[in-house]
């Protein structure tokens, strides 16, 4: 009976989602957020770590934030590209509210080219490119009230070039009681993160690798400083924070750059911040790079356990053991896991059932 | 130092030939490698080759006109030659490091058509020279027809070169080992002019000796190569080389894992037990019955395992190149390599259309494609409406089809809609069920009937149980995972609704523009917007703009008439060779050394044509250049349709359809000698560089249209179509040149 009214649930979102859908409508009179202006007409917009200097009738990098007349517009608002009801583990969010549905939103963008991209044909693209939605900041509430979700969640793209949609709609589920999350690849500006991160509940960090030459030459000009900075402020906010990174046969996944990486969250983050290694498949611009073998991903989480890391994953490879959590100090498994399936939930109150070990996570 | 016997210049002009194309297949093969096995770029690199060449014969002429020939240049342009042929494949070898392209990482197609118009200029410039060089020469030992009888050696030796190297060396000798073969050959020939030729014994001692030097070298190449293959692959661990008739296969070793390169292109993992068990049980689930299986390609890297957990009685595996099971089976996990030999097996070395024609035994309950995507023309052939009709012809009522295609489940982009729904709504009109599995790769499942299929996951997993069948990854929270109504349902809507597309057909393999069309989406570029205009020009278009082309021509200087014709016939030449060679894969399938045949049967009917001329050069006039205008344009527009009507009666047209291009190569060789003498009113050699630019450069910007534009978007009818036009509209015009 509940699978048939997930069913009937997924089915009636996706018609009301198709029924509403529409191209985009220029957004040009919707005003930025987090910039300013410069002589001639330009202006620097002051978002993200880029701090493009834009002129006038150009866009960012991220293709998203237009200069017109001399004022900064987001193009990315009430035109989401992709929505979805999705697990919350497929997020993924492995110590937020499990075994419920999140609804997942993104408008097309991103102000990284990570050239391994898994969603590339989003991301990659921009807002006006792309056939979308029209909802706005309250049709996404009232869809999540709808269908019973707990939570919206922004996801599939960057997040942070839809800030101002992403706030708005984040202000008024904090109104509505729901949860807000959003996977982000981090490249944000210090005091627009932390604007948002009052509404925030959860929040996903991709951290693809723990070098500036791997942001530089795989991230398309990018650097690892400014993500770094962002962990430290969702920790220091006091917001539930995980960690996925993307492991990339030859690219990222040396025991050297693994063990650093896992020591700086342990001495910086703390032990508690759930870091998930996940499968790398050819996907975009890296499609002669094969699959990530899962010998590689079980000495990642071998490693991160040695340095102390509490609550380690492996993530796109379903049914492997590494994808349930267990008690850091019974051992015991606490969430049993098979894919976005969970199997078993020994999780009460936020504590082990056993032994009464507090869990970080946010679990109801 | 002049040669003086016509016979040994006769042997150089072939052996010329011979190496520019036996080091051009080599060295084209090398460079696919580098683009990751990326065919697309194929006729630009053909076309720039053809460009180069023609811009060397034609720079020859500007610098050598009114001057006698120099035995000096000659020689120095010969080892040129020789030592270009090594230098281009170092050079290849070396290019994303050159270009610091990041190891696993596609190439943009502006970096692969910038590489492409490039990479070949030295090589081809200085071989277009010499043959310049090589018309001039016997124009003052011969005395009639040189340019005739020097065209007719060169397309020998490119024949022979052609031959040989498709159908031995390949796989003889490694790449380098060839080329360094070719230098070898083309220095001692240098040499030994060099020493009977030279008074000075310092020198010819040092001649002497450097051949010997230049042997003993050879033994050095192995680790020269091993050293090259490295540095190219440089953060791969290359364990196994192996070159084919069809390619060169790379095999790489990381961690636990190995990985197939098919000419550069990754083409699986294995072990790779998670892709296998969806592959397999996704499709299996879905059918009735499992007696009788075929599968098509890749067997090996665990499918054919997973197959086996099922109760079936016999299992076809379709494997084309015989040497990829050879060459990686010693690499395969024991349960895969078992597999292989299980007497449930039957492998066959054949090419699915191929085994499609002729198959007459009992239907199949299971097909399973597992070929490429379809990027090219080649590939585009497993995803027409005329191969499903075929499968459907094997299969049982009940059967079940099933592949994959690249995709997305949470947004599909413009250029993925309609790659995916083209092929859909092709499968569609054949299969009236089809059930769809979204993901990264979207799995097609169809049938005649939709009996036993579902997208329930609770029904999938009881079957899976009723088989007692074990598995790694697929269970049911596997099935719940991938079966989310969510996605299903937004891809079926979207490939359903998207109805304003192109089906794909085999004269008609919009597919393979629409899968280009993907391709370059992974870009920011203008070639996207570029192709989309394109797409949207009427074919007409191009009608009516060849038809100004050739008008403005006569209007402006009626005699240029006569370097168009030869551009005519040289773009005619490569669409007959490309056209044929499409022709008989979509007819006959693929058979390798049949392809060769094709491309030699074109250069022998070159050679024949421009020897025949040779008897008759002085009766002929303009007269006959205008039939053989007609009679090559007659060919172009009929050529698609004698393959169309080869199609009942596959076994007794397949030799006719082998030597089709004959009968253009012999206009083509038989024109050339012509329009020079009609261009220079007598036989000179003046402007032959000029005009041998011009059939190159036909051929080149031929190559280029056929490939990207013509075929895909219009199809072979239209494609052949329009060369026949350009053919008949110089002749006409030609009619009306008057006695300029």
């Amino acid at each position: 009976m509940q699978i048939f009214k997930q069913r009937v649930k997924a089915i009636f979102v996706g018609i009301f989602i198709f029924l509403s859908a529409s191209f985009c409508l220029s957004q040009e009179n919707k005003e930025a957020l987090y910039w300013r202006s410069l002589e001639n007409g330009n202006v620097q917009c002051l978002l993200c770590p880029r701090k493009c200097v834009i002129l006038p009738d150009r866009r960012g990098y991220c293709g998203v934030r237009i200069n017109k007349r001399g004022k900064l517009f987001t193009l990315g608002y009430n035109n989401p590209v992709a929505i979805a009801i999705d697990p919350i583990e497929k997020k993924p969010f492995f110590h937020v509210l499990p075994k419920t549905g999140a609804l997942s939103i993104a408008i097309a963008g991103c102000n990284l080219r990570c050239v391994f991209c898994q969603n590339w044909n989003i991301s990659q693209r921009r807002p006006d490119e792309t056939i979308n939605y029209n909802l706005t900041p309250q049709d996404i509430i009232n869809l999540a009230k709808k269908y019973n979700t707990p939570s919206v969640v922004f996801t599939y793209t960057e997040p942070t070039v839809f800030y101002e949609y992403m706030l708005d709609i984040a202000k008024l589920a904090k109104k509505e009681n729901l949860y807000v999350g959003m996977h982000t690849c981090g490249y944000i500006n210090p005091q627009p993160l932390k604007e948002l991160l009052e509404y925030m509940d959860f929040v996903n960090v991709d951290l693809k690798g723990f070098s500036e030459e791997f942001y530089n030459k795989l991230g398309n000009g990018a650097h690892l400083q400014p993500i770094l900075t962002t962990l430290k402020i969702i920790k220091e906010k006091g917001v539930h924070l995980e960690i996925t990174t993307l492991i990339i046969p030859t690219k990222n996944d040396s025991e050297e750059e693994i063990r650093l990486m896992c020591e700086w969250i342990k001495d910086t983050l703390g032990v508690d911040v759930p870091l998930h290694f996940s499968r790398f498949f050819p996907q975009f611009k890296l499609k002669n790079i094969p699959p990530t073998p899962i010998s590689s991903l079980k000495r990642a989480y071998r490693i991160a356990k040695e340095v102390g890391l509490k609550y380690v994953y492996i993530g796109n490879v379903p049914g492997i053991e590494e994808e349930s959590t267990f008690c850091p100090h019974c051992g015991k498994v606490l969430i049993r896991r098979s894919g976005y399936s969970i199997l078993e939930n020994n999780i009460v109150e936020g504590k082990c059932k056993f032994c009464g070990e507090k869990i970080e996570g946010v679990w109801k | 130092m002049e040669i003086k016997s016509l016979r040994v210049l006769g042997l150089i002009v072939i052996l010329i030939g011979f190496s520019s194309i036996f080091s051009q297949s080599l060295l084209i093969r090398e460079l696919i490698v580098v683009f990751y096995g990326n065919e697309l770029i194929i006729g630009v690199i053909l076309a720039s080759w053809l460009f180069w060449t023609g811009m060397g014969s034609l720079w020859a002429q500007k610098l050598t006109f009114k001057r006698n020939i120099s035995w000096n240049l000659f020689y120095s342009l010969y080892i040129l030659f020789s030592l270009s042929i090594l230098g281009e494949f170092f050079l290849i070898r070396n290019l994303r490091v050159i270009f610091h392209f990041e190891p696993g990482e596609i190439i943009s197609p502006f970096s692969m058509f910038f590489i492409s118009v490039f990479v070949f200029l030295p090589f081809a410039l200085i071989n277009g020279f010499l043959f310049f060089l090589c018309i001039r020469i016997f124009s003052h030992k011969v005395l009639r027809n040189s340019v005739g009888l020097v065209y007719a050696l060169d397309s020998w030796g490119d024949m022979l070169g052609g031959i040989f190297f498709s159908f031995f060396f390949v796989f003889l000798l490694t790449p380098l080992e060839n080329l360094y073969m070719i230098f070898i050959i083309n220095i001692f020939i240098i040499l030994f002019f060099l020493i009977f030729n030279t008074k000075n014994i310092k020198k010819r001692i040092f001649y002497f000796l450097l051949g010997p030097l230049l042997l003993i070298n050879s033994f050095s190449l192995s680790s020269l190569e091993k050293f090259l293959i490295e540095k190219e692959w440089q953060g791969f661990n290359v364990v196994d080389v192996k070159n084919s008739y069809y390619g060169n296969f790379h095999l790489t070793k990381y961690k636990d894992s190995y990985t197939l390169y098919e000419n550069g292109l990754l083409s699986f993992t294995f072990p790779f037990r998670m892709d296998c068990e969806e592959a397999v049980h996704f499709t299996f689930l879905q059918s009735a019955n499992i007696d009788r299986i075929l599968v098509i390609g890749e067997g090996l890297r665990g499918l054919l395992y997973e197959i086996l957990k099922y109760p079936v009685k016999e299992v076809y595996y379709l494997e084309l190149d015989p040497a990829l099971i050879c060459f990686i089976e010693k690499y395969l996990p024991y349960p895969d390599k078992n597999a292989l030999y299980d007497s449930r097996v039957k492998i066959i070395n054949l090419e699915a259309r191929r085994f499609l024609n002729n198959y007459k035994g009992n239907k199949f309950d299971i097909v399973m494609l597992n070929s490429p995507f379809p990027y090219t023309a080649y590939l585009n052939r497993f995803y027409t409406y005329e191969f499903f009709l075929r499968v459907k012809r094997i299969l049982s009522n009940k059967g079940v089809f099933s592949f994959a295609l690249p995709s997305k489940e949470d947004y599909l982009t413009k250029e993925m809609r309609n790659f995916n729904a083209s092929i859909y709504h092709t499968l569609k009109k054949v299969f009236p069920h089809i059930l769809l599995v979204p993901g990264d790769k979207l799995r097609f499942v169809a049938s005649s009937s939709s009996e036993s299929f579902t997208y329930d996951d609770s029904i999938l997993w009881r079957r899976l149980k009723d088989y007692k069948i074990k598995t790694e990854f697929v269970n049911k929270y596997y099935f719940k995972m991938k079966f989310l109504p969510w996605h299903i349902n937004y891809v079926h809507n979207i490939l359903a609704n998207t109805k304003v597309i192109k089906l794909n057909y085999d004269f008609n393999p919009i597919g393979y523009y629409y899968g280009m069309e993907l391709f370059i989406s992974h870009f920011r570029s203008f070639t996207n917007v570029f192709l989309r205009f394109l797409m949207n020009i009427k074919v007409k278009v191009y009608f009516l703009f060849v038809f100004i082309i050739v008008a403005a021509v006569w209007v402006i200087r009626k005699k240029a008439l006569l370097p168009l014709s030869v551009f005519s016939m040289g773009a005619s030449g490569m669409g007959a060779v490309i056209l044929s060679i499409l022709g008989f894969q979509i007819v006959y399938g693929y058979v390798y050394h049949k392809i060769g045949i094709i491309s030699a049967s074109f250069m022998l009917g070159a050679a024949l044509g421009a020897y025949g001329i040779n008897r008759k050069i002085r009766e002929m006039k303009l007269k006959g250049l205008v039939y053989i205008l007609f009679f090559g344009s007659i060919f172009m527009v009929l050529l698609p349709y004698i393959f169309k009507s080869f199609i009942e009666i596959p076994l007794i047209t397949e030799g006719i359809a082998l030597i089709l291009p004959i009968f253009m190569g012999f206009l083509v060789g038989f024109s050339f000698p012509l329009v020079n003498k009609l261009y220079n009113r007598r036989e000179d050699v003046s402007n032959v560089g000029f005009l041998y630019f011009c059939d190159l450069a036909g051929g080149a910007v031929a190559g280029v249209m056929l490939s990207f534009i013509f075929i895909p978007l219009y199809g072979l009818f239209i494609s052949g179509a329009i060369l026949g036009y350009m053919l008949f509209i110089c002749g006409v015009f030609l009619c009306f040149i008057g006695k300029e």
